[in-house]
Parts: structure tokens; C-alpha cells; sequence
């Protein structure tokens, strides 16, 4: 409840509202205050200190004008260099990104030819393939063991030879 | 267009700006900002060798991001949220370097010490400007003490409430300029606001009422 209604003092809240100018004009609280001697002379004391608090603090922070002067000279020394580091980024970045096309492009382009790939075996006819497998069904030796049977008639060949003479 | 609009905001013409003087625009931004960027970071860290260093690095950010400006806020505005941000990201560093400096031992915290004596003075230089403005030794000594717990109350306050106390009663700023600067809604300043002065009205001993 506020103290007001019951005809007493603003509290501390009402007079903190007052002070910051959030109390609505025309309020039971403004009537109130401008009535009251005793809380209008609380809230003068408080902006008081408040006001005397930020003149201070706002004298606190003066400096003469050769301060001023060589803040802006720093400030405008580390705006140009920031700058300067800036463009020399950018021409870097530049010249990066350009070479590394370049060299992407020179590669491309310099790439040995595609590899020649295994001669094919030669393609024999399906019929071709059968005839072989039945010539080679029909002879008696594997094709590839047709040396040995050479070898092995003139053998034959030289022993019955042999057995004649005797 | 952007540049153009960030040109308008700060006072130079948009023809100039189509031409490309980006260099001419931020040196004068600079020289409109620099003291308001200077002391609100004077407020923030409390330290004048870092808010000046944050000044610069402030602007240099600006300088680097300006293609980032929209112009929907104005240039003080967008210039507060970076310092800001800078602060708070300092605050962070220093409590790390802190808990660092604490485990690395006794070297470590002789080396700490003209920090603190930094922030120890600042105070005192407060209340000697403040001094001018009071003729009597009573009012002088009431309000130096009172300005020396004000300070003491808004150093340790959580960030946002610190920030929005100093931003509108340092920085004057209205509270819809603070609740762009630091990018959170009307409500959420008012809130961070009436929590901060409530805070340092109480430190204060101004509650003696309700």
C-alpha cells in the first residue's frame, strides 16, 4: 500500500521515482510532494548529491588542450596504421589468391597425357574358340605338351629300330 | 550512404561525404567525442592511463567497424556503446588478472599496488574540484565525504546499473539514449536506475524518510 493514502510520507521508492522524474505529473504522489516540505526537501537533498556527484566527476575528467591534442594525434597515428595493415592485407590477399590460380592453371595445363591402357587381348570369334576346344578335345596330348610327344615317338621310333638288329 | 548519414550526424555536408573524405569525417568525430568518450570511461574503470588507452582503442574500433554504422542511433550514441563494451571487457581482464596476480604471490602484488593507489586518488582529485563550488569547511568536508561514498557505492555496483547510473548523471543522457547505448529496453534502464540511486541514496544516508 502506498504511504500516501495513509497521509504519511512518500517512501523511499516514491522519492527515488521523483528524483529520476518517473513519478506521472499530476500523480497523488506529485500532489503529495509539492505539499510535503519535508519530502520535497528529501528529494532536493538527494539530487543535490546527485548533481554535484556528475559535476564533479564531469570536472574530474577535464584535461587541457595539449591532451586533447596528442590523443587525436595517437588516435589518428593507430588509424593510419590499422589502414596501412588493412591494404597491405587486401594487396596480399591479392597477390595469394592470383598466384594460387596461376598456379592451378599451370598445373592443369602440364598434366601428362592420360595413361595408354593394356592392348586389349584379341578378340576371337565365339565359333573360332569352339573349333580350338574341339581340336584340342580330338587330340590325344594337351597342345602344350605336344614337344614331349615328339620326343616320346622318336623314342618309341629309335627302340623298335633297335630291336630288329638284334 | 551510410558515410553520408554519419557525415550529416556529425556536421560535415553529404556532398562532402560522397566524395570520400572518411579521413576528414573521423578526425572530426574524434575531436567531438573524445572528451565525453575520455570521461565516461574515466567513470567506468576509474583508471586515467586506461580510460585513455580505451579512448583510443574506442575510436580505433570505430574507425574499423564505421562500415557498420547505420545511422539509425546518432555517432555518441554508437561511440558510447563501444566504449562500453571496452570498459566492461577491461573490468573482466583486470578481475582475471586479479585472481592471477593473487595465486602468483608476493612479487606479483608489490607490482599491483600503484593501481590501487591510481584508483585510491581519483576520489581526492573529486573532491578538490568539488571544493571549488562550496565556500564553507563544513559543506566542504560533508561533501567530500559524501562524494567519496557515492564513488565508493557506484565502484561496486553490478556493471549495467553502474553504467546507467553514470550515463545519466555524468553523461546527462535521457533514458531512451542509454537504453540504445547499451542495447536493452526503456524498462530495464529505469530498473538499473532506480536500483543504482536507491543504492547510493542510501549509502549516502538519504533515506531517512518513508
Amino acid at each position: 500500500m502506498n504511504s500516501h493514502l495513509n497521509n504519511s510520507h512518500l517512501t523511499k521508492d516514491e522519492i527515488n521515482n521523483a528524483l529520476l522524474g518517473l513519478s506521472y505529473p499530476g500523480s497523488i504522489e506529485d500532489g503529495h510532494l509539492r505539499a510535503c516540505e519535508q519530502c520535497a526537501a528529501e528529494v532536493e537533498r538527494s539530487r543535490a548529491l546527485l548533481a554535484d556527484f556528475g559535476r564533479a566527476a564531469r570536472q574530474e575528467a577535464e584535461r587541457d588542450e595539449n591532451f586533447w591534442a596528442r590523443q587525436r594525434l595517437v588516435i589518428a597515428s593507430r588509424v593510419e596504421h590499422s589502414a596501412r595493415r588493412w591494404a597491405l592485407t587486401v594487396v596480399w590477399g591479392a597477390v595469394t589468391a592470383t598466384a594460387a590460380v596461376a598456379v592451378l592453371w599451370i598445373a592443369s595445363t602440364q598434366t601428362p597425357d592420360k595413361p595408354v591402357p593394356p592392348p586389349e587381348p584379341p578378340k576371337i570369334a565365339d565359333e573360332q574358340l569352339l573349333k580350338h576346344v574341339e581340336a584340342a578335345l580330338e587330340r590325344g596330348t594337351p597342345e602344350a605338351l605336344a614337344p614331349a610327344e615328339v620326343l616320346i615317338r622318336e623314342l618309341d621310333r629309335s627302340t623298335a629300330a633297335r630291336k630288329r638288329t638284334k | 550512404m551510410r558515410l553520408s548519414m554519419m557525415a550529416t550526424s556529425i556536421g560535415v555536408s553529404e556532398a562532402q561525404a560522397t566524395n570520400g573524405i572518411a579521413e576528414q569525417e573521423f578526425e572530426m568525430l574524434v575531436k567531438l567525442h573524445q572528451r565525453s568518450i575520455y570521461r565516461m570511461l574515466l567513470g567506468l574503470t576509474r583508471d586515467p592511463d586506461a580510460a585513455e588507452t580505451l579512448t583510443q582503442e574506442c575510436f580505433l574500433k570505430a574507425f574499423q567497424h564505421r562500415s557498420n554504422f547505420r545511422g539509425e542511433a546518432n555517432v555518441k550514441t554508437w561511440l558510447t556503446r563501444i566504449a562500453i563494451n571496452l570498459a566492461h571487457d577491461q573490468r573482466r581482464n583486470r578481475r582475471s588478472q586479479f585472481w592471477k596476480r593473487l595465486f602468483q604471490g608476493g612479487q606479483e602484488r608489490r607490482l599491483a599496488a600503484p593501481t590501487q593507489g591510481a584508483v585510491a586518488e581519483a576520489p581526492e582529485a573529486l573532491v578538490e574540484t568539488l571544493a571549488d563550488s562550496h565556500t564553507s569547511a563544513e559543506r566542504q568536508l560533508l561533501a567530500r565525504e559524501q562524494l567519496a561514498v557515492v564513488w565508493g557505492v557506484v565502484e561496486r555496483l553490478p556493471n549495467q546499473q553502474r553504467t546507467v547510473f553514470l550515463l545519466r548523471f555524468v553523461e546527462e543522457m535521457s533514458l531512451e539514449e542509454i537504453a540504445t547505448a547499451i542495447g536493452v529496453g526503456m524498462a530495464s534502464v529505469k530498473t538499473h536506475l532506480r536500483r543504482a540511486t536507491l543504492a547510493v541514496r542510501q549509502a549516502a544516508g538519504l533515506l531517512n524518510v518513508g
